[in-house]
């Protein structure tokens, strides 16, 4: 299997390479960046036309060591400025620095006395890009307490500065200082172009080879979809990642510093791999350039903006879940990048995308050069193997598309309800609504396996199981991927503690919604429904009444 | 178990069906073809002949039924038979930066090919590309590139080849030239052809299947397919007249042998 793999992939990298309209287009651009780099990075230098560094709460971790019985005035005029959060420590906080949790701490030595006319203070700064904003910040706050110590004592009086740097220091390279904007801001972006830039080739290499009816040849060869699936991404990951790799070490030949190079390259890998396979499987999908082009498009302009409102919010407010690539590159470039966390949501979301693709190309339509119907994939699932397994397969693939319909449905109840209806009434009109719009939607595709197929209770129940697993699923992540994004990983983990009541209130309500079709008769049917309805909607009433146990 | 017929046939197609959501391309059709034959599919555009041949190969799944290829059934074992089976599909279509030497050597990766430098070489001499074998692709006219197909689909020295359209869109002293090649590659092999030209069927082709809108309407020696005709009271001197009349209205709902 592997060398298959590794002759489509080979193949399709020298395809790549070949195509001389990429590689031009590709040396312009690194080009331009060789030239353009070291200009911005003369513009955007401190004291230059720098852009104000950011000044937002509590954006530079500092930690403060006070032996001092009489530093008062210095420990409250640190407190009062806004862009410092103060840590204070008995001890020096050497490995809380070493890990770039505090852009520097501060010693204030017991002979330090504000009543005694001040005296030295010890700064010891980190490495990261915000190092230089606690200097200037830290200077700032001395010159406060220089000027308060000169009114009392009359003159005579002063705070000493000596600062220290731990660990080699980034932002001071050939006596030229980058700005903050220029290295938390420009060079990650930067480093994250050239994933941009591979759109063309991945149509080339779906689309394209579908239209043009080599995958036909292809496929027609003792080479497996998986295989085709994984030659075909091993090449444009590559060449994302060589393209990555090549534009990261022109940063470097630059002399322009980054913290931690192979973080950035493997936070960068991570990232390659995920919109390599979601293109790939936009590409197999397409029934036209025109499509492929428009459905990438789509997936690349809210990915570009995702990057830039994630370094945006990383670099002005501090906002850092560790798992977004944007940050995990900003934080490699500055020092103290977590690596794993940036690159496993990665990896793992580019594998979910990799079966999508050997699923989509499985399907058989898309050889006639057509996107494959959803209907017609939902009828084929429905008469493909056994009852059990069709209706299992029939439950799992109608459920992106139910949840997307209930939640339609949902919002316009929502609307409804909460406007229309006095108080009181709304929210459990609401909650009703909501549970009987579910369970009518995850029993759409088990009404279409009875239409298309005689299936027996096996049959029916496996569709219902299924339906209610793959909404739940897709419910799941969701409600993970918002709670993460709007309250961190500790609102996702109180999302996801719990979920397994959910998930067996699913399982629960549409098997009993479905028992109804399996025994036969209206009244029966219309009976098991609403008590399918009713465990659902008991459910989200527990939950709306506060039950921990949800 | 296979039957002691099965050791002389080496395709069988048994009620195959195909649909694709609710268009069904293949309706229970059935034919055999035995060892060293040549088979010629014939029928109307859309009528479900590279659909046939796509399941014989490997690369769709049918509906229902099956399909055997030399004792090997192919929804099974698909990449078995497809290492059986040398497959040209309709369009000789071909990575176009690649030289013919390049594609060769990359197919023959796939398919494991022993002594490929050696086997590429006789191939491209074969079909006439040996001059021609460091050529981009993107230079070769359709003919040179219905060749080096020709040449693809014997790489690995298959039992079946399987030429959907080979001489489609071809000029007349090309086309002549494919059904030379073609004729020469069927002494030593079993080959299925599917075309549109009834005369180069009738050169070609020891049996034909009649496809209609998906179903097997008629299947024979050219003679015998006459002569089913002759005895039903229509006069039929032509292959051509024998397809017009079971394609036409005259043969709806006809079942030929």
């Amino acid at each position: 299997m592997g060398v298959r793999v590794l002759r489509v992939a080979e193949r399709e990298l020298a395809e790549l390479l070949g195509n001389r309209r990429y590689m031009l287009a590709f040396g312009v651009q690194t080009l331009l960046l060789l030239l353009l780099l070291p200009a911005f990075g003369n513009l955007l230098a401190e004291g230059g036309a720098s852009v104000p560094a950011p000044a937002l709460e509590g954006f530079i971790p500092v930690g403060v060591v006070v032996y001092s019985q009489d530093a008062g005035l210095l420990l409250g005029e640190l407190e009062q400025r806004r862009e410092l959060r103060v840590y204070l420590y008995s001890s020096p906080p050497v490995e809380e620095l070493e890990r770039g949790r505090l852009a520097g701490y501060l010693v204030v030595p017991a002979e330090y006395r504000e009543s005694g006319g001040g005296g030295r203070v010890v700064l010891v700064l980190g490495g990261s890009l915000k190092a230089g904003m606690l200097e200037k910040a830290v200077r700032e706050a001395l010159s406060g307490v220089r000027g308060e110590l000169l009114r009392r004592s009359g003159g005579g009086a002063g705070v000493e500065l000596v600062r220290l740097f731990r660990r080699e220091v980034v932002v001071q390279v050939e006596e030229r200082r980058y700005s903050s904007f220029f290295l938390g801001y420009l060079i990650p972006l930067v480093l994250f172009f050239p994933l941009f830039m591979t759109g063309g080739a991945v149509i080339d290499s779906t689309t394209g080879e579908k239209l043009r009816g080599t995958l036909e040849c292809l496929l027609a060869s003792p080479v497996s979809r998986g295989e085709v699936v994984a030659g075909k991404f091993l090449a444009l990951w590559g060449f994302a990642s060589m393209q990555c790799a090549l534009w990261l070490g022109v940063v470097l030949a630059l002399r322009i510093p980054v913290a931690e190079p192979w973080s950035a390259l493997l936070v960068l890998l991570g990232a390659a791999a995920s919109l390599s396979s979601l293109s790939m499987l936009l590409g197999f999908l397409a029934g036209s350039h025109r499509e492929a082009n428009l459905a990438l498009m789509l997936l690349y302009i809210p990915a570009f903006i995702g990057v830039l409102y994630t370094l945006t919010a990383s670099f002005f407010t501090g906002f850092s879940p560790a798992y977004l690539p944007g940050v995990g590159v900003a934080r490699a470039v500055s020092g103290g990048a977590q690596v794993l966390p940036a690159l496993l949501p990665q990896l793992l979301l580019a594998f979910i995308a990799l079966f999508a693709c050997r699923w989509a190309l499985g399907r058989e339509e898309l050889l006639a050069g057509s996107r494959p119907a959803f209907r017609g994939m939902l009828e084929e699932a429905a008469l493909r193997g056994t009852p059990t397994r069709a209706g299992a397969h029939l439950g799992l693939l109608f459920s992106p598309a139910g949840f997307i319909l209930a939640v339609g449905v949902e919002l316009v109840a929502a609307f409804a309800a909460l406007r229309l209806l006095p108080h009181p009434l709304g929210i459990p009109a609401l909650v009703l609504a909501s549970a009987a719009t579910e369970e009518a939607v995850k029993l759409i595709p088990v009404l279409l396996l009875l239409r298309w197929r005689p299936s027996g209770a096996k049959g029916v129940l496996a569709c219902a199981a299924a339906s209610a697993l793959g909404f739940f699923a897709i419910e799941t992540a969701v409600a993970l991927a918002g709670a993460a994004v709007l309250g961190g990983a500790a609102s996702a983990y109180a999302v996801a503690y719990g979920r397994g009541a959910t998930l067996a209130m699913h399982l629960l309500a549409t098997t009993t919604a479905a028992l109804g079709l399996v025994l036969g008769g209206r009244s029966r049917g219309v009976l098991l429904f609403l008590a399918g309805v009713g465990v659902h909607a008991a459910f989200n009433l527990a939950i709306l009444g506060g039950g921990a146990w949800v | 178990m296979l039957a002691s017929g099965d050791v002389l046939r080496m395709i069988l197609f048994e009620r195959v069906s195909k649909r694709f959501g609710r268009i069904t391309a293949l309706e229970d059709v059935d034919f055999r073809v035995r060892r060293g034959e040549v088979f010629g599919l014939l029928g109307e555009n859309g009528a479900g002949k590279t659909t046939a041949l796509r399941i014989l190969c490997g690369v769709l799944r049918p509906s229902s039924g099956r399909v055997v290829v030399n004792g090997v059934e192919v929804s099974r074992e698909p990449r078995r038979v497809r290492r059986m089976i040398g497959y040209l599909p309709e369009e000789p279509s071909m990575y176009e930066r690649m030289s013919a030497e390049g594609l060769l050597r990359f197919f023959a990766g796939l398919y494991g090919v022993e002594d490929a430098d050696e086997r590429i070489g006789s191939l491209l001499d074969m079909v006439g590309l040996g001059e021609r074998a460091h050529s981009k692709i993107s230079t070769f006219s359709k003919g040179m590139r219905q060749r080096l197909s020709i040449a693809r689909a014997l790489l690995h020295e298959p039992e079946v080849l399987v030429l959907d359209e080979p001489t489609s869109g071809l000029d007349p002293l090309s086309a002549r030239e494919l059904r030379r090649l073609i004729a020469k590659m069927s002494e030593r092999r079993t080959v299925v052809l599917c075309t549109h030209y009834l005369q180069e069927a009738e050169e070609l082709c020891h049996r034909v299947g009649i496809l209609h809108r998906g179903r097997l309407v008629a299947c024979g020696t050219p003679e015998e397919l006459r002569r089913g005709l002759r005895e039903h009271g229509v006069e039929a001197p032509t292959l051509e007249d024998v397809f017009v009349w079971y394609t036409g209205d005259g043969g709806a709902g006809f079942k030929g042998g």
